[in-house]
C-alpha cells in the first residue's frame, strides 16, 4: 500500500513537476516568512530577519535541492538527463558515434549469428523427454586403422546380448542404420522419402507419444504386421492433417501400409546415416516395424536375420540411462560386456568394442568442433570490438578532459561524472545490439547457406528468445566492459589539474593504456589471422587435389528402378541397357556409363580378398579399405578415367562368359607390385558370398579418390554388371565440351523408357565434388570473414589512436617543424609510435596463434600447424594495416601549419 | 499543524535541544506523507497565510503508538544497561 503511494508520488512529482514544485515552494517559503516574522517580533529588521534565518535553518534553493534529490524520481530523472546528454553528445560527433555503433554491431551481430547456431545444433535440448539421459551405443572395429571407424552398425545378435546383459540403461531400442531409401509413395508421381525400421520400445524410450493415434506393440512387430507411424509432415502433405488419416492405407512400393499414428512435428529421430549417394533427404518422414524391412531377407524363422555376419551388421543402438548411471559407468559396463562377447564369438566379435557417448553429443557430432570453433573466434571478435571501443573512447574522453573538468568543478561528484560515462556507452551499446541485430540475420542466413548440408538441426536455427537476449546482455556487457576504462580514469582526476593543466598531460597518461589495448587488438587479430590462414590454406589444398578424373561436364543421376521386389533382375538390366543405349544417340553426349558407387565415404572397413592366385592368405594386420563396384556402359569413359593398361568391359563379358574384373592403380600395387597385372587372378570378396569362380583381370585403371578427396584412393574392383547383375543405379554421362547437355533431356530420356522409375536431382559432377568439400568450404568461408573484420577492426584501433594523438600533439608537432624538422621525421615519429604499439601485440599474438594453431592440428589438410605461410601471411597483413592506418593521419599532421599550431597554443 | 509549527513545537518541547531545518523537516514530511501515516491540508493560519497543515491518519496514529511503546522498551532496555556498567 504504501509502496504503492511511494511510487504515485514519486510519478506525481515527475509528470506534474510545476505543481509538486510549487507546492513544496509555497510551504518552504511559508514556514520561512513565518521564522522571519518571528524574529520581527523579536526586534529585528524584515532583512536582518530573513538573513538570520538563512543563516539557522538554511537557504530557500538548498533546502529544495536536499527535498527533491531524496526520493527515487530525482534518481530517474537525472538518469534521463545523462540519457539525453548522451544522446546530444553522440549527435555532436557523429563520426565516432557512428564508428563506435558500427564496430560493436559487427560485433555483436558476429555473435548473435554464431550463438543462434550454436544455440541450435549444439545447446538446445533435444526434443525428447529427458534427453540428458538419452545414450547411443555404436560398436568400434579396432582393426580400423588411424581415424577411419568403422560405420558403427551392430548386428541384431549381439543387440540382443547387449539388452539382455545390460544393467546401466534402463532399456535399449534398435532400429536399421540404413534407413528406407527406396520408398515410392504411390499415388502421386513416385516420390522418394526416408523411412525409419524401429523396434517397439523405441517411441517409449524416447519418452515422446504421438501426437495422434499410437505406436505399433512387439506383438505386433512379431507378427511383422505392415503398420506405419507418419511425421508431421507426411501427415500434413498427404492427409492435409486429418484425423481421418488413422486406419487409412498408404501405398509404398506398391505394397499397402496401415497408418496407426503421427509423430508431433518437432520429433526427429532417428538422423539416418546419411545415404550420401542417394541424394535422400536425412529427414524421418516414416516409422515402420523393425521387422517389415523389404531389404532384409526373411530368414528361415521368419523374424529377423541374427546372424553376426559383418553383411548383417546393420543396426543402430539408442539407451536410455537410469536415472543415477554415468555415461562414464554405462560405457565401463560396455567395455565387459563386449570383451565377454569377444570371447565367446571369437570369429565375429574379436575386434569389436562399444562406444557409448550422450545422444545430443552424438548427433551433433562432426559439428562440435568447427562450431565451437567458430563461437570462439566470435568471442575474440567481440574482444577486439570491445578494445577497439575503449581505445576510442579513451581518445574521445582525452578530448573531452576539459569539459568533464568543467563539470567536476561546478560541483558534478565522481559518482555522477562515472555515471553520466556509463550511460552514454550504455546508449552506444544499445544502438550496437539492435543494429548488430539486424545484421545478425543475414549472417546467419550466410552460415546456414554455406553449411554442410547434412548438420542435423541447423535448419531449425531461429532467432529466437533466448538469442535475443544474448545479444542484449553482450551489448550491456561491453558496454561495461568499454564504458568503464574512461570512466575511471577521468572521474579520479583532479578537476584543478585538469583545468590547469588542459589537454596535452592528461593525453600523455592515456597513451600508454591506448597502446596496451591497440596491442591487444593486434594479438588478437593475428590469433584469428593465423588460423584463417591454416583452414584456408587446407581448404585450397583440398581443391587443388587431383580427384582422379575429369569432373567437368559430368552429369550425374541416381535412378531407382521402382519396386525392386517385382522387378527381375533381368528386366533392370534391360533398362540399364536401354537408358545407355538412348543416351548415346543424343548429339552432345560424348560417353555414358552405369555404376553401383560412385563413391564410398561412408566405407572404413578394412578388407582382403578371398583369394589371389599365388599368394597365401593375407594376415588381418595387411588389410586396408577396398572396394568392389559393378559398372556398365562407358563407365570410365564417361568419368574420364584413363585405362593404364589391357582393355576396358565389352559386349562379350556377360553372364555366360568367364568371369572379368578390371582393378586400379593401389589394387595392383598392393597385389602385384611391379607385376603386370593384366591375366592374374583373384577370387572372392562377393558381398553375397556365393560365387567361388577366378576372375581374371583384364584392365588397369588410374586411380580416383573414391573414398573422399581427403583420404587416399582405396584398392578398388571393378566388374561388368552384366556379369554381375547387381543394380548400378547412378548414371553418368560426359557431354561434349559444348553447353551442358539440358537436364531436362537426360530426365525425360529415362522417364519415356520407365514411367515409374525415381530420379534423383541431376547434378554435375563439380556439384557433387562442391558438397564433399563443403564442411571445409564453410570453415574456410567464416573463418576467412571473421578475421578480416578483425583485420578491419583492428586497423581501426590504430587508425583511432594515431588519429587522435596526432590531434592532442599538433602544438607540440608544430614546435618540432618550428624547429626544423622535416616531413619525413614527423611521419617517421608517428610510424614508430604505431609499430611500437602494434609490434608488441604481434609479438604476444604470435606465441597465442602458435599454441592456438597446434589444438587445429587435427582440422588441417596437407600443411603442418606451423605453415610458415599462413603465419607470415597473416603477420604482414597487420603490419601493412598498421601502417595504411597510420598513413592518413601522418599525412594530416605533416600539413599542420607551425605558425598556426603554435598561435593555437 | 503546519510545518513551521512543528519545528517551534518541537524547539519548544525539547526546550531547545531539537532545532529542525527546513531541509530535515520537509523531507520527513514528505516521507511520512508518502508512507500514509500523515495528510496534509492547505488552510489560512491565524496570520491569513496558506499554509499546509498536517494531521496524523489513523496508520499514523496506531504507527505512534507502537513505536512509542518500542522506544519505551528500548529506552529503558540501554538506561538498564548503562546503569548496570
Amino acid at each position: 500500500m504504501s509502496l504503492l503511494r511511494n511510487i504515485a508520488s514519486g510519478l506525481r512529482s515527475l509528470l506534474e513537476k510545476k505543481r509538486a514544485a510549487g507546492e513544496l515552494d509555497e510551504q518552504l517559503y511559508g514556514f520561512l516568512a513565518m521564522a522571519a516574522e518571528e524574529k520581527t517580533k523579536q526586534g529585528m529588521t524584515p532583512k536582518e530577519a530573513l538573513r538570520a534565518v538563512r543563516l539557522e535553518r538554511g537557504t530557500l534553493e538548498a533546502t529544495k535541492e536536499i527535498i527533491h534529490s531524496a526520493g527515487w524520481a530525482f534518481l530517474l530523472e537525472t538518469c534521463w538527463q545523462d540519457f539525453c546528454y548522451g544522446l546530444r553528445a553522440l549527435r555532436k560527433s557523429p563520426g565516432f558515434a557512428v564508428l563506435a555503433v558500427l564496430i560493436l554491431a559487427l560485433g555483436i551481430g558476429a555473435n548473435t549469428a554464431v550463438f543462434s547456431v550454436v544455440h541450435a545444433v549444439l545447446l538446445r535440448p533435444l526434443p525428447y523427454n529427458d534427453p540428458d539421459r538419452l545414450a547411443m551405443l555404436w560398436v568400434s572395429d579396432t582393426r580400423s586403422v588411424g581415424w577411419a571407424v568403422s560405420d558403427g552398425s551392430t548386428s541384431y545378435q549381439d543387440y540382443l546380448e547387449w539388452r539382455r546383459q545390460v544393467h546401466s540403461f534402463q532399456d535399449l531400442a534398435v532400429f536399421y542404420k540404413r534407413g528406407w531409401s527406396v520408398v515410392t509413395l504411390t499415388g502421386e508421381e513416385p516420390k522418394k522419402v526416408q523411412g525409419a525400421f524401429v523396434s517397439s520400445n523405441f517411441f517409449p524410450l524416447m519418452g515422446v507419444p504421438p501426437l495422434l493415434g499410437r505406436a505399433f506393440t512387439e506383438e505386433e512387430l512379431r507378427r511383422r504386421e505392415r503398420l506405419i507411424v507418419l511425421s508431421y509432415g507426411v501427415w500434413q502433405s498427404r492427409f492435409g492433417g486429418s484425423p481421418e488419416a488413422l486406419g487409412q492405407k498408404l501405398y509404398i512400393d506398391g505394397k499397402p501400409w496401415q497408418v496407426v499414428g503421427v509423430m508431433p512435428p518437432e520429433f526427429r529421430f532417428p538422423f539416418l546415416a546419411g545415404n550420401w549417394e542417394d541424394h535422400i533427404e536425412d529427414e524421418v518422414q516414416l516409422w515402420a516395424p523393425l521387422t517389415t524391412n523389404p531389404s532384409d531377407e526373411p530368414s528361415a524363422s521368419g523374424s529377423l536375420n541374427v546372424t553376426r555376419s559383418p553383411g548383417k551388421a546393420r543396426f543402430q543402438v539408442v539407451g536410455r540411462l537410469k536415472p543415477t548411471v554415468s555415461i562414464g559407468t554405462a560405457q565401463n559396463e560396455m567395455d565387459t560386456i563386449a570383451g565377454r562377447l569377444a570371447g565367446e564369438y571369437p570369429d565375429s566379435n574379436k575386434t569389436l568394442g562399444v562406444r557409448v557417448r550422450r545422444l545430443d553429443e552424438y548427433i551433433a557430432g562432426e559439428m562440435r568442433r568447427p562450431l565451437l570453433l567458430l563461437s570462439l573466434c566470435v568471442l575474440l571478435l567481440l574482444l577486439i570490438a570491445c578494445t577497439n571501443l575503449a581505445t576510442l573512447s579513451l581518445a574521445r574522453g582525452v578530448a573531452r578532459a576539459r569539459e568533464l573538468a568543467v563539470r567536476a568543478a561546478i560541483g558534478a561528484t565522481r559518482m555522477r561524472l562515472v555515471r553520466q560515462l556509463l550511460t552514454e556507452s550504455a546508449l552506444l551499446a544499445i544502438l550496437a545490439g539492435g543494429t548488430g541485430l539486424l545484421l545478425a540475420g543475414p549472417t546467419v542466413r550466410l552460415i546456414v547457406a554455406l553449411s554442410p548440408v547434412n548438420i542435423p538441426r541447423l535448419d531449425e536455427t531461429r532467432m529466437d528468445a533466448a538469442v535475443l537476449a544474448f545479444s542484449f546482455l553482450l551489448a550491456l556487457l561491453c558496454s561495461l566492459a568499454f564504458g568503464l576504462v574512461p570512466a575511471r580514469r577521468f572521474s579520479a582526476g583532479d578537476p584543478h589539474e585538469l583545468l590547469k593543466t588542459g589537454q596535452q598531460s592528461t593525453a600523455t597518461n592515456t597513451l600508454p593504456m591506448q597502446g596496451l589495448l591497440v596491442g591487444a587488438q593486434f594479438a588478437l587479430s593475428l590469433v584469428l589471422l593465423v588460423n584463417a590462414g591454416l583452414l584456408i590454406r587446407s581448404f585450397v589444398k583440398v581443391l587443388e587435389i587431383d580427384p582422379g578424373f575429369r569432373p567437368d561436364h559430368i552429369l550425374t543421376v541416381r535412378m531407382l528402378v521402382s519396386d525392386p521386389d517385382a522387378a527381375p533382375r533381368g528386366r533392370i538390366a534391360d533398362y540399364y541397357q536401354r537408358v545407355l543405349e538412348r543416351l548415346r544417340q543424343i548429339p552432345g553426349v560424348q560417353a555414358a556409363g552405369t555404376v553401383s558407387n560412385i563413391f564410398f565415404r561412408e566405407e572404413n572397413r578394412n578388407h582382403a580378398l578371398r583369394q589371389v592366385e599365388g599368394h597365401p592368405a593375407e594376415p588381418e594386420a595387411n588389410w586396408t579399405p577396398l572396394v568392389w563396384a559393378q559398372i556398365g556402359g562407358d563407365y570410365f569413359r564417361a568419368m574420364g578415367i584413363p585405362l593404364l593398361k589391357g582393355r576396358y568391359f565389352h559386349s562379350l563379358d556377360g553372364p555366360g562368359s568367364p568371369p572379368v574384373a578390371i582393378v586400379n592403380q593401389t589394387l595392383a600395387k598392393r597385389y602385384w607390385p611391379g607385376e603386370d597385372p593384366i591375366g592374374k587372378r583373384l577370387k572372392g570378396f562377393d558381398p553375397r558370398g556365393q560365387n567361388d569362380d577366378w576372375v581374371t583381370v583384364v584392365g588397369l585403371v588410374a586411380d580416383m579418390r573414391s573414398h573422399g578427396l581427403e583420404r587416399a584412393p582405396m584398392a578398388e574392383i571393378y566388374e561388368a554388371q552384366a556379369q554381375s547383375g547387381e543394380a548400378t543405379p547412378n548414371l553418368v554421362v560426359r557431354t561434349s565440351s559444348g553447353p551442358v547437355l539440358p537436364a531436362e533431356t537426360i530426365r525425360a530420356t529415362l522417364r519415356s523408357l520407365d514411367k515409374g522409375v525415381i530420379l534423383s536431382g541431376i547434378e554435375t559432377m563439380q556439384d557433387v565434388l562442391h558438397e564433399q568439400t563443403a564442411p571445409r568450404r564453410f570453415q574456410a568461408w567464416l573463418m576467412g570473414l571473421f578475421s578480416s573484420l578483425a583485420l578491419l577492426l583492428a586497423a581501426a584501433g590504430v587508425y583511432g589512436v594515431i588519429h587522435y594523438f596526432v590531434a592532442q600533439r599538433i602544438p607540440e608537432i608544430g614546435i618540432r617543424m618550428a624547429f626544423g624538422a622535416s616531413r619525413k621525421d614527423i611521419v617517421v615519429l608517428l610510424l614508430r609510435r604505431a609499430v611500437r604499439f602494434a609490434g608488441t601485440g604481434l609479438a604476444v599474438g604470435l606465441a597465442l596463434a602458435y599454441w592456438s594453431a597446434s589444438l587445429l592440428k587435427k582440422m588441417l589438410f596437407g600443411i603442418t600447424d606451423t605453415d610458415p605461410l599462413s603465419f607470415v601471411g597473416a603477420l604482414s597483413l597487420l603490419v601493412l594495416a598498421a601502417l595504411a592506418a597510420t598513413y592518413f593521419p601522418a599525412r594530416r599532421a605533416t600539413r599542420v601549419d607551425p605558425m598556426v599550431a603554435l598561435r593555437y597554443e | 499543524m503546519h510545518g513551521y509549527g512543528i519545528s517551534v513545537r518541537i524547539e519548544q518541547m525539547s526546550r531547545g535541544v531539537f532545532r529542525l531545518n527546513a531541509g530535515s523537516l520537509f523531507l520527513a514530511i514528505q516521507r511520512l506523507e508518502r508512507a500514509g501515516l500523515i495528510k496534509g491540508e492547505w488552510k489560512e493560519t491565524e496570520n491569513s497565510r496558506r499554509a499546509k497543515y498536517y494531521a496524523l491518519t489513523e496508520q499514523g496514529q496506531k504507527r505512534l503508538s507502537s513505536e512509542t511503546r518500542e522506544w519505551g522498551k528500548q529506552v529503558a532496555a540501554i538506561a538498564r544497561i548503562l546503569e548496570a556498567s
